[in-house]
C-alpha cells in the first residue's frame, strides 16, 4: 500500500484493515506521521470543546434596527452586484460562442468561398468578352443582350476590386 | 429565542416575506440560526471580541442577498455558505495585512477543556497536556492558509461531514477529501516544526 493512501485512511478514521496495520508497523514514516496526527487531533478536540460566545442580549433587535435603517442600501448593493455579475457572465458566454463558431466553421466551403467564386466568375466573363472584342466577334443577334452585360459586369468587377 | 431549526413551511414563509421586502420577517430567521453562525464564526476566526460584529455583517449580507435564495439547498446551508465565505475573506484580509494573532484560551475555555475528556483522541492526556496541545493546534490553525483553516475547522472543530462541507463550499466530494488530506498533511508538517520533540512526550 502507498503511504499516502494509508495516512488518508487513518485520518478519516476508517477501519484499519490488516494491510493498513501491517504497513503502519513496517513504515517508520507513516508511524511518525500518524503519531503526530493523533497529537494534533487531540489538540483540535480540545479546541472544539470550547463553547462559542453567546449572542449578547438584544442582538436580533440591534441587527433589525441596522437592517431597517439601511435596507435599500444593502439590497441595492447586492442587486447592482448581481446585475454586473450577470452581464459579465452573458458577455463571456457571447465571446465564447463567437469563438466557438469561428473555430467550428470550416475555413473553406460554400459559405466562405461564394464571394471569391463570384468575383472569379466575373473576372472570367470580363476576360472572355475582352478576348471576343479583340478577335472581332460580332454577333448581331446576341448583341442586344450582351451589350448590357459588359457594363454590368464591369461595374461588378470594379466593385469587387 | 428560537434555537432549533424552525418548521420548514414556517421558514419558507419567512423567506418569501423577506424576499417580498418585509424586513421584520427576517428576525425569526436570525433567531433560529444565530447560534449556528456564532459557532462557525468563532471556530473560524477564534477572536471572541470580533465574533458578534462578524455575525451581524453575515446576517446583513444574507438579508441583502435573500432575493437570490432559490431553495436549491436548505436555508441553513445557504447561510453557512455566506458565513464561511465572509470568514474566508476576513481571514485572508487578516493575513494580507500581516496582523498575526495567536489563539488565547479564556479561563472559561480552559475549564471546559478540562471537563471535556470523552473524546477518543484525547485518551492518555492529562488536562495540562490537553491545554498544551489545544493551544498548539490553535496556533497552527492561525498560521494555516485561509483555505486550509476553513476546511479543517469545518471538519475537525465544527464536526461537519464531508457531504456537508462539499455543499457549503460548493465543491465535489472527492475535491473535499483531497483538500482535507492536503490541509492535514501541511498542518502535521507545521506541527512537527513547531512542536519539536515536546509533544511526542506528551502523547
Amino acid at each position: 500500500m502507498r503511504c499516502d493512501a494509508v495516512r488518508q485512511m487513518v485520518e478519516e478514521n476508517m477501519t484499519r484493515t490488516p494491510a493498513v496495520e501491517a504497513h503502519v508497523e513496517s513504515c517508520s514514516g507513516c508511524k511518525e506521521y500518524l503519531r503526530n496526527w493523533e497529537a494534533l487531533r487531540a489538540g483540535l478536540f480540545a479546541l472544539r470543546a470550547e463553547e462559542p460566545p453567546e449572542p449578547t442580549i438584544g442582538f436580533t433587535t440591534r441587527l433589525m434596527r441596522r437592517l431597517e435603517s439601511a435596507p435599500s442600501e444593502v439590497s441595492l448593493g447586492y442587486q447592482l452586484m448581481d446585475q454586473i455579475a450577470k452581464r459579465v457572465v452573458y458577455a463571456t458566454l457571447m465571446v465564447a460562442l463567437a469563438l466557438g463558431l469561428l473555430l467550428a466553421l470550416p475555413s473553406s466551403g460554400p459559405l466562405r468561398s461564394s464571394g471569391i467564386s463570384e468575383s472569379v466568375l466575373v473576372e472570367n466573363q470580363v476576360a472572355a468578352l475582352a478576348s471576343e472584342q479583340v478577335l472581332g466577334v460580332d454577333d448581331a443577334d446576341a448583341g442586344d443582350s450582351q451589350d448590357a452585360a459588359p457594363a454590368t459586369v464591369n461595374t461588378e468587377a470594379r466593385g469587387s476590386k | 429565542m428560537v434555537h432549533s431549526r424552525p418548521d420548514p413551511s414556517q421558514e419558507a414563509d419567512w423567506i418569501r416575506r423577506c424576499q417580498a421586502g418585509e424586513t421584520e420577517a427576517f428576525a425569526p430567521l436570525v433567531d433560529a440560526y444565530q447560534r449556528r453562525i456564532f459557532s462557525i464564526v468563532f471556530h473560524l476566526v477564534r477572536r471572541r471580541s470580533d465574533v458578534e460584529d462578524i455575525v451581524q455583517e453575515i446576517f446583513m449580507k444574507a438579508f441583502g442577498a435573500i432575493g437570490s435564495y432559490n431553495s436549491q439547498s436548505s436555508f441553513g446551508t445557504w447561510l453557512n455558505r455566506i458565513a464561511v465565505n465572509h470568514c474566508y475573506d476576513y481571514l485572508r484580509r487578516q493575513r494580507s495585512s500581516r496582523v498575526t494573532y495567536f489563539w488565547e484560551m479564556s479561563e472559561e475555555g480552559q475549564r471546559q477543556v478540562e471537563s471535556h475528556s470523552q473524546s477518543p483522541a484525547e485518551g492518555g492526556l492529562d488536562s495540562s497536556e490537553k491545554l498544551a496541545v489545544g493551544d498548539l493546534a490553535g496556533k497552527l490553525l492561525a498560521r494555516a492558509p485561509a483555505e486550509d483553516r476553513v476546511i479543517l475547522t469545518l471538519k475537525e472543530l465544527e464536526d461537519r461531514s464531508v457531504e456537508e462541507i462539499s455543499e457549503i463550499l460548493g465543491l465535489k466530494l472527492s475535491t473535499v477529501k483531497v483538500r482535507l488530506h492536503r490541509a492535514r498533511k501541511r498542518m502535521v508538517k507545521d506541527f512537527e516544526k513547531l512542536a519539536g520533540g515536546t509533544v511526542k512526550h506528551a502523547v
